[in-house]
């Protein structure tokens, strides 16, 4: 059932959000990381 | 598929493996590894310190865990000590975690648990128990004064 | 669509029991982070000892409560899809040996003989009663899947031979297949390892092979609590915020990669054990690297849901649609709202502390800190324990036939939960990389200034995670109010099981993320795969000795205490 004027939704927030997301996980990993290679 | 979705999954996956990828880095460049399976090491039934090398500073050490204290439960060594560290339990399952190292290892008895470490910087290491063993299981700790 | 009789009763003692029993695993979780803090010094309190509380604590809420729970929501939801009623003589039988098996294992916890905490790892045993139980609770749940909803499919099909599998019922499915293949090592582990031993029926037995089989089960456990969640993320959260689901096939394709990675993947709880090859948790590692990607799709796919249903209520910008969602309103069903978006807000945090588990030698940094207690109190105990305490009250409501009473109570509570969680997760995160233990009393030694074992550095952060666990609870009893309102409020309407469903906005069939088969067979040659040379280890290179059993008193083999002093073990 496609509703042409909803398939028209792009999701340019939710993109936004994920690629916010991808990177605030990035830096937690990698200090924990820095952490290892510092304690090594 | 949405194309959305598809660029989420490619990004995703990408991270991922950018993490692996630094992963494997450190276990083969940087040597740091986890305990891996030792055959040919039996299960030593009491901890002591043995000296491998005083001029090069190697020592090994056997630590024994049990119901309810390492032993040795305090162990001295010199500042640049290169250590190769040997850990079972005599009893239940017990957790070793020297502070401020990569040292992390579990107490399984019938097994042993290998790390090599070295002590730089000279103070006191704080040795704990991390995994419960018991009624007096947050007593069970120990230290390594590096001079 | 209504519901009369026993199965009404069945579905809300399914809701009210295990709640009760949380009451006290909420009440214990307090007592243990002020005692973790040193505000209560001694370790026993109330007459409950700091362990014993732990293992109540563990078993309650994190096996007891969501195993009553995915199995209310799970029969509810695939009632009120497939419109067919569920079967009473089955669900009896499924009723008696969940609540029997339940009281069993409270016995045995109660009366201080199963002082094990919810891993139960061995040497260290406990009283028969608690194996038995715990067999019997996971064995109940699992005849449902079995004898209700899989025939009620199958009539169902032949009814809509073209219709699409419905979604939650897939998600049910999926999460129930997961269920019975993980009970398999549990059982062999509890079976043949733990209760011979417990009986005396054996003298020792491996306890490298006991964990190797427990995390066997233990890590796709996690997926089993999580996966009745995502349902609801995926079934009826676009619903309440106005909006659709952004894509059904990736919801599919999510839920069934869950499927292929959720099992192969317990050695990531064992990366600092001896006694196996560091090669296998490498492989263990990539492949929990893959089961992240599936929850990576969900958080995409939720937020732009989230996002469609914000749009549809004037949201503009790029970031500024998020002002537009329900956080606070209480019309109609939309108090349920807070639940997931505090949930996931907890669950954001989950998901990296997670990963940074299980990224093989990152573990040696964290493994058995206080960063493990602070990840898992914003996963099962964040988004698993908020959607549930969510649908359960809606549940509550529809089965009884009344409004939720007290509903500003009812939407405060989710959002002091988050603040209190995010608070105890900072604290237990930031206190491990000073190395503070998890499972431990250290109010009675390293938390207290007067002890030779004092660690000054851990001090603030525990006082840290204490208040942040007395808000948490703050937000508990304020869902409680409204939960006990609920429960005795006259019945103004027929009782009645429906959920807002939500449409799918991408709805394109695919029809390989319809068919279960192909995933199973991928996912049964993966487990095959990657456990077959972990398990031979730790039955034969990787350990040299059995252990014989002791109990959590006494430094020396119970055997040994029977034999000498032939008298009762003293408690």
């Amino acid at each position: 059932m496609h509703e042409t004027e909803e398939t028209r939704f792009v999701p340019k927030g939710a993109v936004a959000f994920f690629i916010a997301m991808l990177i605030l996980y990035a830096v937690i990993w990698l200090a924990t990381y820095m952490v290892m290679v510092v304690w090594r | 598929m949405d194309r959305f979705e598809k660029n989420a999954i490619v990004l995703a996956l990408a991270l991922l493996f950018f993490f692996f990828g630094l992963v494997v880095y450190a276990a083969k460049a940087l040597q740091i590894e986890v305990p891996t399976c030792l055959t040919g090491v039996n299960p030593f039934q009491e901890g002591r310190v043995i000296v491998l090398d005083e001029g090069a500073k190697r020592y090994q050490v056997n630590l024994l865990a049990r119901m309810w204290n390492f032993e040795p439960y305090e162990i001295r060594l010199p500042a640049g000590a290169k250590v190769d560290l040997y850990l079972t339990s005599r009893d239940v399952v017990h957790g070793l975690r020297i502070n401020y190292t990569n040292v992390n290892l579990m107490a399984i008895p019938g097994t042993v648990s290998y790390a090599r470490v070295r002590f730089d910087k000279p103070g006191v290491y704080s040795i704990v128990c991390h995994e419960y063993c018991g009624i007096n299981h947050h007593l069970m700790a120990g230290k390594i004064i590096v001079e | 669509m209504s519901i009369r009789g026993g199965l009404r009763f069945i579905l809300l003692s399914e809701i009210v029991f295990p709640f009760v029993l949380l009451i006290l695993g909420v009440t214990l979780g307090l007592l243990q982070v002020l005692q973790r803090a040193g505000i209560i010094k001694s370790t026993s309190y109330l007459g409950i000892e700091y362990y014993q509380g732990l293992t109540l604590h563990g078993t309650i809420n994190a096996i007891v409560f969501t195993t009553f729970i995915i199995v209310a929501f799970s029969n509810a939801m695939v009632m009120f899809s497939l419109k067919r009623s569920l079967k009473p003589g089955v669900q009896w039988v499924s009723w008696l040996l969940m609540v029997g098996g339940t009281l069993m294992a409270a016995y045995a916890m109660l009366t201080g003989k199963a002082n094990v905490l919810y891993t139960f790892y061995p040497p260290l045993i406990a009283h028969w009663t608690f194996y038995v139980g715990v067999v019997l609770l996971v064995v109940g749940s699992l005849v449902p899947f079995f004898f209700d909803w899989i025939p009620n499919y199958i009539a169902w099909r032949r009814e809509n031979p073209t219709g699409r599998f419905p979604l939650p019922v897939l998600g049910v499915f999926v999460t129930f297949i997961l269920w019975f293949i993980i009970v398999i090592p549990v059982s062999i582990e509890i079976l043949f390892q733990l209760l011979p031993l417990s009986l005396g029926w054996v003298e020792e037995i491996n306890p490298l092979l006991a964990r190797t089989l427990f995390w066997f089960f233990g890590h796709p456990l996690v997926y089993f609590w999580l996966l009745p969640a995502y349902i609801m993320l995926y079934s009826i959260l676009p619903k309440l915020v106005g909006g659709k689901l952004y894509s059904d096939p990736a919801a599919r394709l999510a839920l069934l990669l869950f499927l292929v990675f959720s099992v192969p993947v317990g050695l990531h709880h064992q990366y600092t054990e001896g006694g196996l090859s560091a090669g296998w948790k490498l492989w263990h590692a990539f492949l929990t690297f893959m089961v992240a990607l599936p929850s990576f799709i969900t958080a995409f796919t939720v937020a732009a849901s989230l996002e469609h249903g914000a749009r549809q209520r004037g949201g503009k910008g790029l970031f500024a649609w998020w002002a537009k969602l329900p956080y606070f309103s209480r019309e109609g069903d939309q108090w349920l709202f807070s639940y997931f978006i505090a949930g996931l807000l907890l669950f954001l945090f989950g998901g990296i502390t997670g990963i940074v588990n299980a990224s093989y030698n990152l573990n040696l940094a964290v493994h058995n800190t206080s960063w493990v207690v602070g990840h898992f109190h914003t996963t099962v105990g964040g988004l698993v324990t908020l959607a549930f305490l969510g649908i359960s009250l809606y549940m509550m409501a529809k089965l009884r036939g009344v409004e939720v009473k007290a509903k500003g109570l009812a939407v405060a509570a989710p959002y002091l939960w988050l603040i209190g969680m995010m608070v105890f997760e900072v604290a237990m995160s930031v206190a491990a990389f000073y190395g503070f233990p998890r499972r431990t009393a250290a109010g009675a030694s390293y938390i207290d200034p007067a002890s030779p074992l004092y660690h000054p550095e851990w001090y603030f952060w525990a006082h840290l995670s204490a208040g942040g666990g007395a808000i948490a609870v703050l937000g508990f009893v304020a869902y409680l109010v409204s939960f006990l309102g609920t429960l005795f409020a006259r019945p103004v309407r027929e009782p009645v099981v429906e959920f807002p469903m939500a449409e799918a906005l991408h709805d394109e069939p695919v029809p390989l993320l319809s068919n279960l088969r192909p995933w199973l067979t991928v996912s049964i040659l993966l487990i095959a795969f990657s456990y077959t040379y972990p398990i031979y280890e730790s039955m034969t290179k990787g350990i040299t000795a059995k252990s014989p059993a002791y109990n959590d008193r006494l430094p020396v083999p119970l055997k040994q205490t029977q034999t000498e002093a032939s008298a009762e073990i003293p408690r």
